[in-house]
């Protein structure tokens, strides 16, 4: 395997431990400032807010996002119906997305990553998707489940050869939130790509898995 | 607002989706090529293998690895070799095995006969005549000549800026110098002989071909003299079955093809690709193609050039390369190709019809010898894997 073709894994494990490396460096900034109460006992405070709970989310927060992890090649079908060899193994895969908040709940953004993964023969598969994402949160605070659909392009590289096509991401994911700035969580998306070409014979769909953690920056 | 945004949102995913839709329908199908592969089998010759040579009576076919290896049936198994040195090439001429040695710890090179399939070899190593004192590196190994009246050429050097084609005579006692004088580009890549002309064709680097019916006084073709082909190997073809061979293809890693018929002299043109001097005939009288290995970019392999189309052909620019695969071709499945040999660097081709008599039943048989990828084959069109 070229380190070419490692890079977008490389790059998103950079950013990820450059995100955790500023989470921390936030966190120590912040400690001296802060003083410890001298007693546990709750503070004398009553509160005169009678509306609703604020939300966790409103319009115009915006969240980053760094995924790595791997790739499981589920199954191919052709055009035909019948389910071809799936000569693929396991690999790796890395995303970067940027979403914002029309809501509490909805999010709109876009995404693009990489993957790569072994064939049976020895060759390689490489992957680059980019596209539209869209995102519901599901939320138990401190915990979130986003469901997300993304469509956009993909470019497959195999053997010298590419492909140029159309993908589908449905997912979902399960965030903590660890502070205001910082969540993490597992992330699972189904990868849907057909490759159509002129005979059904070779038309096939290739159907994909994702599993990857993940990182989040609100802001 | 905020449906307005939605709603454009969602309208341009739809346009991507058509887009790509639209984009994708005539690119190749990856995930199918993908389903068409096959697992690598462990190889039973190992490493860069020499070009194979199989010998007339007994069918045995020789690969030299460093090691030298016989296949008889279809089972691989090490040969005696001449001396403790290494095997680095190997010709046949008939019944008459010839074997070129690098000793480990001199590198000195030597070559040696054996008529007995390999059992035994020669006393002595075959000797260079005095007229060719000093060209003891020998690099290269060729066999051309009517059938039944092979020649042994020797590519050798005696410094890097002096190189000799020597000369082996069945039943001679020495090697003879049979073009001498020549410089760094003097490197042997090829011999053939043209049935129709009765010539002898020898292909150097940048020499050019060296072309004449009397061995001896060969001289260089005009046309083919040209450093930029850096000309890699040559081949007769017999593209109308009368007449032996009548047509002479030549290759070089300057991506240049050269072609010459009816002993008429040689055109050449730039094909794109980087031949490293494959060259075979695959005739098993239904598909008849010269396969000529290529690499361009991250494709290697094998091409083929349909040999009916190389008796219409005027000039090498109307040759065409075609990928294999397909009904005509020495190969059945381009797919399978592509994710296997496809992807390795082959210095030598060659196809044999084995006899039943040699193994269990009659086949056609294409081996390629790759570079540190070990010898491949594809037996009556089939896959492509490492001979095992």
């Amino acid at each position: 395997m070229s380190i070419r073709a490692l890079r977008p894994a490389f790059m998103a494990a950079f950013l990820l431990c450059l995100g955790v490396f500023a989470m921390a460096q936030e966190s120590e900034a912040e400690t001296p400032a802060m003083e410890a109460p001298e007693e546990s006992e709750p503070l004398p405070i009553d509160s005169e807010w009678d509306g609703p709970a604020p939300k966790l989310y409103s319009k115009g927060d915006k969240t980053f996002i760094i995924n790595l992890g791997t790739i499981l090649p589920l199954f191919f079908y052709s055009a035909e119906g019948k389910v071809m060899d799936n000569k693929l193994s396991i690999g790796g895969t890395g995303s970067l997305n940027y979403n914002y908040y029309f809501n509490s709940n909805m999010a709109l953004g876009g995404e693009f990553g990489g993957s790569f993964s072994g064939t049976l023969g020895g060759n390689m598969l490489f992957m680059m998707p980019f596209g539209i994402k869209g995102t519901y949160h599901f939320i138990a605070s401190p915990f979130e489940f986003p469901v997300s659909l993304m469509v956009g392009g993909v470019t497959q590289s195999y053997l010298g050869t590419d492909y140029f096509g159309l993908i589908v991401k449905p997912g979902a994911a399960a965030y903590w939130r660890f502070n205001p700035d910082w969540s993490f969580g597992l992330n699972s998306v189904w990868w849907w790509i057909p490759q159509w070409t002129s005979s059904a014979t070779t038309t096939s769909y290739g159907n994909f898995l994702e599993l990857t953690l993940s990182a989040r920056y609100h802001f | 607002m905020q449906r307005s945004i939605l709603t454009r949102t969602v309208r341009l995913a739809l346009l991507l989706a058509v887009l790509f839709t639209a984009v994708a329908c005539d690119q190749s199908p990856l995930f199918y090529s993908i389903s068409n592969e096959t697992k690598r089998k462990t190889a039973a010759v190992p490493g860069t293998p020499s070009r194979t040579v199989r010998m007339v009576t007994s069918g045995s076919i020789f690969v030299a690895n460093g090691k030298l290896l016989k296949r008889t049936g279809s089972d691989w198994q090490g040969a005696s070799r001449p001396d403790g040195g290494l095997v680095r090439d190997l010709a046949g001429i008939g019944d008459t095995l010839f074997a070129l040695t690098v000793s480990e710890s001199d590198l000195a090179t030597k070559i040696w006969k054996s008529t007995d399939d390999a059992v035994s070899w020669g006393a002595s190593a075959i000797q260079l005549d005095t007229a060719a004192s000093g060209y003891d590196s020998f690099d290269s190994l060729f066999t051309a000549g009517p059938a039944g009246s092979e020649i042994l050429f020797v590519g050798a050097h005696k410094s890097d800026s002096d190189y000799v084609i020597l000369r082996y005579d069945a039943g001679a006692s020495a090697l003879v110098p049979e073009e001498d004088g020549m410089g760094a580009g003097g490197i042997l890549t090829g011999a053939a002989y043209l049935d129709l002309t009765g010539e002898y064709f020898l292909s150097t680097e940048s020499e050019g071909i060296l072309r004449g019916t009397t061995l001896g006084s060969l001289t260089p073709e005009t046309g083919t003299v040209d450093s930029s082909f850096i000309l890699s190997g040559i081949i007769s073809v017999d593209t109308d079955s009368t007449a032996g061979t009548d047509t002479l293809v030549a290759v070089g890693r300057g991506e240049s093809l050269l072609l010459s018929k009816d002993g008429n002299p040689f055109t050449s043109h730039n094909k794109g690709y980087i031949f490293p001097g494959a060259l075979a005939v695959y005739a098993d009288g239904t598909m008849n193609q010269v396969l000529v290995g290529i690499q361009d970019g991250t494709t290697y392999g094998f091409m083929e050039i349909d040999l009916t189309a190389l008796s219409d052909a005027a000039d090498a620019t109307a040759v065409t390369l075609n990928k294999v695969g397909g009904t005509s071709s020495s190969t059945g499945d381009y797919s399978q190709f592509a994710g296997s040999l496809g992807t390795e660097a082959v210095r030598s081709l060659a196809y044999y019809t084995i006899p039943a008599s040699v193994d269990t039943a009659t086949y056609g048989i294409v081996f390629a010898s790759t570079v540190n990828e070990g010898l491949w084959s594809s037996t009556n069109r089939g896959n492509w894997n490492l001979e095992s």
